[in-house]
């Protein structure tokens, strides 16, 4: 179902096959692929949350430990592995900002609040090589102050307020970048 | 995330911003939010595929960080920390089921990680839980709420710091913005002074999220704000 695999495709195939590996075989060597490949750029992931050195390896370790235990719940038919692996790592990141002193007792009912499980629709077909390698390209062509938006909405903690003055530009313009940059998405999916 | 789809698809009128949408896709919403925005994905396709996307974009950026160098053996450590699970052993909460007609707010709140709330009395006609509370925050606390309200009973004219999300699970309401339905999910930023009504023929049930204070108009809106310590 996804031979076919387009050059740009970031190797998006070869790791869901992996994790489907780790899945039904617990296979050590497809799990080292994953590893070498996603542990590093998760590790600047959480640093990008302003986690020391060693807090950032841990999480990054976490993050693929739960990549080996998740791996029979994910379905490639419904996800990419890079999605899959960023909700896992998102989801950690959240329950270590909760852990910390920062929003110690932020949630004071005693209810047992989950993570986000957004697993992204079979209905919304984000989950070919093909697909990524669309989303992609559209990416790395977003002009400079879309991509600006982008990265600091998804690697730190600021709101959108807080984006919009750390930048010097009014709230309104921060969603209105973040809508471009959906609606280009959208838009690279439909070609 | 599986949804109640088929009957309330295509009745959604009000939907989160997109920018919401994003936001909750990284995480950044907080809890009292995130769930208001998650109930609404249980009754949203169209918003269940922006957030798809935004997720999806999430991951692509990541595969676009530079590395960072790890410790000496971390992949070794890694192995070893796995111990014996057995990747295939590992069983998670069980799907939720795709349709159930009608979505009832009991069935809402459970797939939704929610506890049975106890409703309790502030005013005639308006039953109040509070569901969870934030503290800290720039803003101010957050919390979110869930409220039900008989057929024709005026919620107390508010104004919030903040933005509230209110989606409603049972019933419908109406007020200046327009009229809610199942699944809808209103979204007034902060500074909006509004007076919602709830519209029969049943009890309109609905989860709110409220980011920053509160200010209720008249006696009445004060002693529910006092109450509610929002
Ligand atoms: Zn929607």
């Amino acid at each position: 179902m996804q031979r076919h695999r387009p050059a740009s495709a970031c190797g998006e195939t070869t790791f869901s096959g992996h994790i489907v590996a780790v899945a039904r075989s617990q296979d050590h060597g497809a799990f080292a692929a994953l590893f070498a490949h996603f542990a590093p750029k998760l590790k600047t992931y959480f640093r990008k949350f302003g986690m020391v050195d060693g807090e950032a390896e841990e999480l990054a370790q976490e993050t693929m430990i739960l990549v080996w235990r998740k791996a029979p719940l994910f379905d490639p038919a419904r996800s990419m592995a890079s999605t899959w692996i960023y909700a896992i790592a998102r989801n950690l990141r959240i329950d270590a900002f909760r852990r910390n002193g920062a929003h110690a007792n932020e949630v004071s009912a005693a209810e047992p609040f989950q993570t986000q499980d957004d697993a992204p629709d079979a209905e919304m077909q984000l989950t070919t090589a093909a697909h990524q390698a669309l989303l992609h390209k559209a990416m790395h062509l977003l002009p400079q102050e879309q991509a600006q938006v982008l990265q600091l909405c998804y690697f730190s903690d600021r709101s959108h307020s807080e984006v919009a003055r750390d930048l010097g530009i009014p709230l309104g313009t921060v969603k209105g970048r973040l809508r471009l940059v959906m609606a280009r998405l959208r838009r690279a999916l439909e070609e | 995330m599986k949804a109640v789809n088929g009957a309330a698809d295509g009745t959604i009128r009000h939907h989160p911003s997109e920018e919401t949408l994003v936001s909750y896709a990284v995480g950044g919403l907080g809890p009292a939010a995130g769930i208001a925005v998650k109930a609404h994905l249980l009754y949203c396709r169209h918003c269940r595929a922006t957030t798809a996307l935004a997720v999806a974009a999430g991951g692509l950026l990541l595969l676009d960080l530079p590395p960072s160098p790890l410790a000496p053996g971390a992949l070794q450590q890694t192995l070893d920390r796995l111990g014996g699970t057995k990747a295939a052993q590992m069983r998670e909460t069980p799907a939720q089921p795709a349709r159930l007609r009608p979505p009832g707010a009991a069935a809402a709140l459970s797939w939704l990680g929610l506890p049975a709330p106890r409703l309790r009395w502030v005013s005639p006609g308006v039953r109040v839980a509070v569901l969870l509370r934030e503290s800290g925050g720039a803003q101010g606390g957050k919390a979110l709420l869930l409220l039900r309200v008989r057929p024709g009973v005026a919620l107390p004219t508010h104004g919030h710091a903040g933005t509230e999300r209110t989606c409603v699970l049972e019933g419908a309401f109406a007020d200046e913005g327009g009229r809610y339905g199942i699944g809808d999910l209103a979204e007034a930023e902060g500074g909006y002074n509004h007076r919602p009504v709830a519209e029969g023929p049943a009890d309109c049930v609905c989860l709110i999220a409220t980011s920053g204070r509160t200010h209720f108009a008249g006696t009445l809106g004060k002693l529910v704000g006092a109450w509610l310590k929002i």
